[in-house]
């Protein structure tokens, strides 16, 4: 029964948005997009545009990324490490 | 419990392996790749030394590194803010994209990063293999 109303709400939810919210998918690149194109190699002086994003410009974004990497061993470890009961 | 064969074979492409990994994460400015991808190519090549030649083969000074390369990480980054005036800022000169030497910090943000992804990768491994090998 729960299964049932589940899925009925998702049926109608998704009908809602599929009609509603016209979705675009690969559209034009933003404002960002565009900058990163003309001003990347120039501002940053590495030739692959993906680094430069990754250590430059979102080197924050790296940073958290290898904090939950840290913390996903730190877990691992702690589950896996413990005491046989 | 590995054959002959399979520890020979894994004595000749280790090497390989390696030199693989760090040259993807020192061309991480120049072609595809950086630090993650270089970092799991390392990783990985530890995890098949531990499958082959057994996890006795680990180095307990692992985390050592894995703690230099975020240091080395978050240090570029806070140097960037009184060089560069916000965090992460490429304070270096750039030099002429396309050579080897260019692209400021990022060279240096690449190696650090694959310093810790390749030592993490290792140390999760090992973390699963040993409890593996000690059964349930």
């Amino acid at each position: 029964m729960k299964a049932m109303i589940g899925f009925i709400i998702v049926v109608i939810f998704g009908i809602l948005i599929l009609f509603n919210l016209k979705l675009e998918f690969g559209g034009e690149s933003g404002i960002a997009g565009e900058m990163y194109i003309e001003k990347g190699v120039s501002e940053t002086g590495a030739v692959n545009l993906v680094s430069a994003i990754l250590a430059n410009y979102r080197a924050y974004d790296t940073l958290g990324e290898t904090i939950i990497f840290f913390i996903a061993i730190l877990g691992v470890f702690t589950v896996l490490k413990g005491d046989k009961k | 419990m590995s054959s002959r064969i399979v520890e020979t074979a894994t004595d000749i492409v280790t090497p390989f392996m390696i030199l693989f990994g760090v040259y993807i994460i020192i061309n991480g400015h120049l072609t595809p790749g950086g630090g993650f991808q270089g970092g799991v190519i390392l990783g990985s090549c530890a995890l098949l030394i531990y499958v082959v030649f057994g996890i006795k083969r680990h180095n307990k000074n692992l985390s050592i590194f894995e703690n230099i390369g975020a240091l080395i990480f978050l240090f570029i980054g806070v140097l960037g803010i009184f060089f560069g005036g916000f965090l992460f800022s490429n304070f270096i000169t750039k030099g002429t994209p396309g050579n080897l030497l260019s692209g400021g910090t990022i060279p240096f943000i690449n190696l650090a990063i694959g310093l810790k992804i390749g030592a993490g990768f290792a140390i999760l491994f090992f973390i699963i293999l040993q409890y593996i090998e000690r059964g349930d």
